[in-house]
């Protein structure tokens, strides 16, 4: 399979002109309904691996799905050399003198955020323990486009420079952690926002195991998972997010959110930006990138003036050059020229970042998908045995509902239904050991801060000790 | 050590709680992926599988146009670094996924009607999402599912399962009634001695055989006659699958 995203079917350029009118009109007109700032709904699943720390997966409306599975080895970290080697470079950083420095590779010096960073003592890890790699199918590892997928999300995702931080154990061992995203559909659409969520919903649900030993001992871990830690906690006010990497398009002066393929062919610039969000001071901008956007690809519409088949002759190139450039450039479609405007720019920038902007509602619904898990297990497992069996029976007389078959034909991942049955169903009391596996299903409508975005998540069956069977609405 | 003997002589019963001729919970749901040809996804125990089918679509261009008046059938398995204990990258053309993607290849060659499609290629791809014992087998059924659903006619279900010569390590029992296991799990598969049995039919051509172990050659044929009842019980639970998508569809059609 020739390995290309842009529109199997080339549109022709009548059909472009009409979707590049259609989205310049003030509102724009977009081919299906939805308004400048709607996403397109989306099914979001946390936890389907488990053998993975972290994993979710996410399909877009369009059937590109994404599954990113998140997990992690402890590594000896590298003893320091001596400090006879430590010599002044370019990249400023003062090495205390010490036996507990670490010295940095000569690889790491290109992408080097921790500038000025002196003392290397406890807490400070290295960028190069997150190691990520992206699988499309139909494209070799070493092709152009999973090298620059890869780097633009482990820029976003290290650019704050905490994440790394939390990857140290202590002086000689540490964290490494392997971020492995498959592309489970041939790449309709440009893949990156579907492959940011999805990472963005990973992270947040990767859990490392307890520390219990101190210090530098040899480190182990508490063997129970329940105890594991969130890699990014979700408690602690300071500690940020994973970042989110979404695409602006603009056609005239307004301004697009979750293009479709088609929407895209007729962009007039295209961005990526990547947005991170820190609990205390809001979003983020952590980086832009222009991407080209296809319509450059296209081919000019021939106006009828110059066109042999109505069966005057050809003017010479020259001339049909000249008289296409003088024509109106609203009635015939012309691959757009020239950059962006910075004006533009900004303004797409600022509908990303403010606050109730486009950033905030998707961070926020991601979160939804994992707090709707959080808050089932949390009010589970405070219940007590007696809610527990009744539950347990309900169950039993329980019988497959409308809701039940949508989620079977939308969430096929999820088929430990069974017909809305499992198969084998324990009981986890206080004294018990059994497992209970079941199914939390929540659907949020639109809710006030989300008015713009739909989602209908499903989380996935969760292989945890918690009886729950919780329906909301 | 985890198939410690004494312990299943005392109950019978292996480490997940399974008799000797009990199957894992098979979950199994097609149509999944909107993009594809056909697409199915099977869960056998903690093995997860993936398939997509591309096809029946014309032949690559380049290359030496093949001459024939069949279908050629392609397989690509893509094993994901997260699917293990361990997180590993699997190098493309290895050759212990070369030589599986060979087997499925040859299997679904003889049984789907290639003749309707001359020079045309299809292209099943497997992606591994988890593995815990029987890949190959569970591939296959998974196989099997994606190709109906991409409605190419074959002439039955391919099922397939793993079967164990004995439940314990140790030959010292000679040759009397310890039971084969049936459907092994990635521990399992480990230290014991194994072979994959795939059929068609209802009547159980065995289709694809493979073993990598070795047994005693008196163990083969009570091996094979579970693998056979194995592979006829995994094939009604895919029918069931396909039925149920099936009465979906004609229910939303109908109305």
């Amino acid at each position: 399979m020739p390995p290309q995203y842009s529109t199997a079917l080339p549109l022709s350029p009548a059909e472009l002109s009409y979707l590049h009118t259609s989205l310049s009109f003030d509102p724009p007109i977009r081919p299906d309904g939805r308004t400048a700032t709607q996403f397109r709904p989306l099914i979001a699943e946390t936890d389907v691996l488990p053998s993975a720390n972290g994993s979710a997966r996410i399909c877009f409306a369009d059937g590109t799905e994404a599954v990113v599975g998140v997990k992690c080895e402890v590594e000896r970290s590298p003893s320091d050399r001596s400090i006879l080697r430590s010599k002044e470079d370019d990249v400023k950083r003062l090495v205390t003198g010490g036996g507990d420095e670490e010295m940095r590779d000569e690889s790491s010096g290109g992408e080097d955020d921790e500038v000025g960073n002196g003392s290397r003592g406890r807490g400070e890890g290295r960028n190069e323990w997150v190691e990520m790699a992206i699988e499309i199918p139909g494209y070799r590892d070493d092709d152009a486009l999973p090298v620059f997928l890869s780097a633009m999300i482990t820029e976003a995702l290290v650019s704050d420079g905490e994440l790394k931080n939390r990857l140290y154990i202590n002086q000689r061992f540490h964290w490494r952690l392997y971020i492995d995203i498959l592309l489970l559909s041939s790449p309709l659409s440009y893949p990156l926002p579907l492959l940011s969520l999805t990472t963005h919903l990973a992270l947040l649900r990767t859990r490392l195991p307890a520390l219990v030993s101190e210090k530098d001992e040899d480190p182990h871990f508490n063997d129970d998972w329940e105890a594991a830690t969130l890699l990014y906690p979700q408690s602690d006010q300071t500690t940020t997010r994973p970042p989110v990497t979404l695409l602006v398009m603009s056609v005239g002066d307004n301004i697009i959110f979750d293009p479709s393929k088609d929407e895209l062919a007729v962009a007039d610039a295209v961005l990526t930006v990547s947005i991170g969000k820190t609990p205390s001071s809001g979003l983020r901008l952590l980086s832009v990138r222009t991407v080209d956007p296809p319509s450059r690809l296209t081919a000019p519409g021939v106006p009828n003036s110059t066109n042999s088949a109505n069966g005057d002759t050809a003017p010479p190139m020259q001339e049909a050059l000249m008289l296409r450039e003088a024509m109106d450039e609203h009635s015939l479609w012309r691959p757009p020229r020239g950059g962006m405007k910075r004006a533009l720019v900004g303004r797409m920038i600022k509908m990303v970042v403010d606050k109730n902007g486009v950033g905030e509602e998707v961070l926020e619904g991601l979160e939804g998908v994992d707090k709707a898990l959080e808050e089932c297990i949390t009010a589970i497992e405070a219940k007590d045995t007696e809610t527990a069996k009744q539950w347990e029976q309900e169950r039993e007389t329980y019988t497959p509902t409308t809701i039940d078959e949508l989620i079977v034909m939308l969430n096929p991942i999820n088929t430990a239904l069974n017909g809305g049955r499992s198969s084998r169903v324990w009981m986890r009391t206080k004294d018990d050991v059994l497992n209970l596996k079941h199914r939390v299903v929540r659907r949020i409508a639109a809710s006030d801060t989300i008015n713009n975005f739909l989602m209908d998540m499903w989380a996935a069956e969760v292989h945890r000790a918690s009886p729950s069977e919780v329906w909301l609405n | 050590m985890p198939l410690d003997t004494s312990t299943y002589s005392l109950a019978h019963l292996r480490l997940d709680g399974r008799r000797w001729n009990e199957l894992r919970r098979l979950s199994a749901s097609i149509s999944t992926s909107g993009s594809a040809d056909g697409s199915s996804y099977l869960e056998q125990g903690n093995t997860k599988i993936l398939c997509t089918i591309t096809g029946p679509q014309e032949q690559k261009q380049g290359g030496a146009r093949r001459e024939s008046n069949e279908a050629k059938v392609e397989v690509e398995i893509n094993v994901a670094a997260f699917s293990g204990v361990d997180r590993k990258r699997r190098a493309r053309g290895d050759r212990r996924s070369v030589e599986m993607q060979h087997t499925i290849a040859t299997a679904f060659q003889g049984v789907l009607f290639t003749h309707l499609y001359p020079h045309s290629t299809v292209v099943i791809t497997l992606h591994v999402l988890s593995q815990d014992g029987s890949l190959l087998a569970c591939c296959l059924n998974a196989a099997t599912l994606a190709l109906i659903d991409a409605g190419i006619p074959m002439s039955d279900y391919v099922s397939a399962c793993t079967v164990a010569s004995s439940p314990t390590s140790s030959e010292g029992d000679g040759v009397d009634a310890t039971d084969p296991l049936l459907d092994l799990n990635g521990v399992e598969e480990q230290e014991l001695a194994f072979l994959t049995i795939g059929t068609s039919g209802e009547e159980g051509k065995v289709l694809v055989l493979v073993m990598e172990t070795r047994c005693r050659v008196e163990r083969l044929e009570g091996m094979m006659a579970v693998g056979l009842e194995g592979c006829g019980r995994i094939r009604g639970m895919l029918d069931g699958v396909v039925r149920e998508h099936g009465g979906k569809v004609l229910e939303a059609r109908v109305g």
